[in-house]
């Protein structure tokens, strides 16, 4: 009679290991994303009907500015009654990630005077990022409580961090001729 | 094929996606909802970073569903957008490190059998690198060239880490075991 005490123990064949790998059931994430996606969509489907795109980094630089003007104007100066009557001017946190937002773009814009060239493969992926920050700059246009604000500066913060690396890593690859290695610094190991 | 990402969507829904249809692009989502979010949490490690995966990984897929061709399954096209996804993620942590800590079960660990549990918390103890080339070759059917392909790295890159992670996770199943046994 099996002892159900004990967890069932793994033969010494690889195959079982896969098995037993494969037999791991679907997880299922804690919410789903679809109706944030649903919003980022629409917002992003309405501005490009509204406004012809511009190049990818003018857009960039203007939508910084822009945005952290507006956001500005709203959070310090929006009229008693409006929707945001009640909204609180921009916190600490909020003011210092509109600043390190700030200091990423001036980041970004040595980068881009380097005229340093990039690969296919990181191109895509810098162009997706931009394409994600427009997505954020157009959803802070919106935006007129502060907590949803931060929400916004801290993600736009973060995708500038991972556009910055990402340009940075590919030009540190081009002019060491390190050959692509897209995980260069995976210092891992297993002993 | 084990993969849960196989299945078939019909041309229709993916040809009103591209469209623009909000309606076809929500089923297509629910379709891969689970899948998307199992690969990320296996290859980062992580619930909230794979939450983050699934949301970047759909709207990728939206912006590009346009591009599909179709000379290629879809599920393979969308299973190769999260892997970017999650790839680049890894790429932005910049260092790997070996996780020597016994991680908490992640999210619906503890209502697993025991045996899937042990597993799950092995496999959370590779190095993320290590165990995305495990789980991309064993559960997803990459190739070593495709591995070596999707990480910029060489085929015997991809080798080496399977022949290493495989061991080692046979190892860290093994070991709760044999404590359990000689206790």
């Amino acid at each position: 009679m099996p002892d159900d005490r004990f967890p069932t123990p793994l033969p010494d064949d690889d195959r079982d290991l896969v098995s037993a790998l494969r037999a791991l059931p679907l997880e299922t994430p804690k919410h789903s994303v679809f109706a944030e996606l649903e919003r980022e969509l629409a917002h992003a489907s309405a501005a490009a009907t509204m406004s012809p795109r511009r190049p990818r980094g003018a857009w960039i630089a203007l939508a910084a500015t822009l945005v952290a003007a507006v956001v500005g104007v709203r959070l310090f100066h929006l009229p008693s009654g409006d929707v945001g009557a009640g909204a609180a001017p921009p916190s600490a946190d909020t003011l210092a990630l509109i600043a390190q937002s700030q200091q990423l773009d001036d980041m970004l814009a040595t980068l881009d005077a380097r005229s340093v060239p990039i690969d296919a493969e990181s191109a895509m992926a810098s162009a997706e990022l931009e394409d994600l920050i427009g997505l954020t700059d157009l959803q802070l246009n919106a935006v007129r409580r502060d907590d949803e604000a931060q929400a916004l500066w801290s993600r736009r913060v973060d995708l500038m961090s991972r556009l910055a690396a990402t340009r940075a890593g590919r030009s540190f690859d081009t002019l060491s001729d390190n050959g692509g290695a897209s995980l260069r610094n995976a210092s891992y190991r297993i002993d | 094929m084990s993969s849960h990402f196989a299945i078939d969507v019909p041309n229709s829904l993916i040809e009103r996606g591209a469209r623009g249809d909000m309606r076809a692009f929500e089923q297509i989502y629910r379709l891969f909802e689970r899948p998307v979010y199992t690969l990320a949490l296996r290859m980062l490690g992580d619930a909230d970073e794979a939450q983050d995966i699934l949301h970047d990984a759909m709207l990728q897929l939206f912006r590009k569903l346009g591009q599909f061709r179709g000379d290629a399954p879809f599920w393979g096209w969308l299973r190769q957008i999260a892997v970017n996804e999650a790839l680049m993620r890894l790429r932005r942590r910049g260092v790997v490190e070996t996780v020597d800590e016994m991680p908490e079960p992640v999210d619906g660990a503890a209502a697993l059998p025991e045996h899937q549990r042990d597993l799950e918390r092995a496999l959370n103890r590779l190095p993320q690198v290590t165990r995305s080339v495990v789980w991309l070759y064993h559960v997803e059917g990459y190739s070593h060239e495709e591995i070596a392909e999707s990480f910029g790295k060489s085929v015997s890159f991809s080798k080496s880490q399977l022949a290493r992670g495989t061991q080692k996770l046979r190892a860290l199943y093994e070991a709760p075991l044999a404590q359990v046994a000689y206790a």
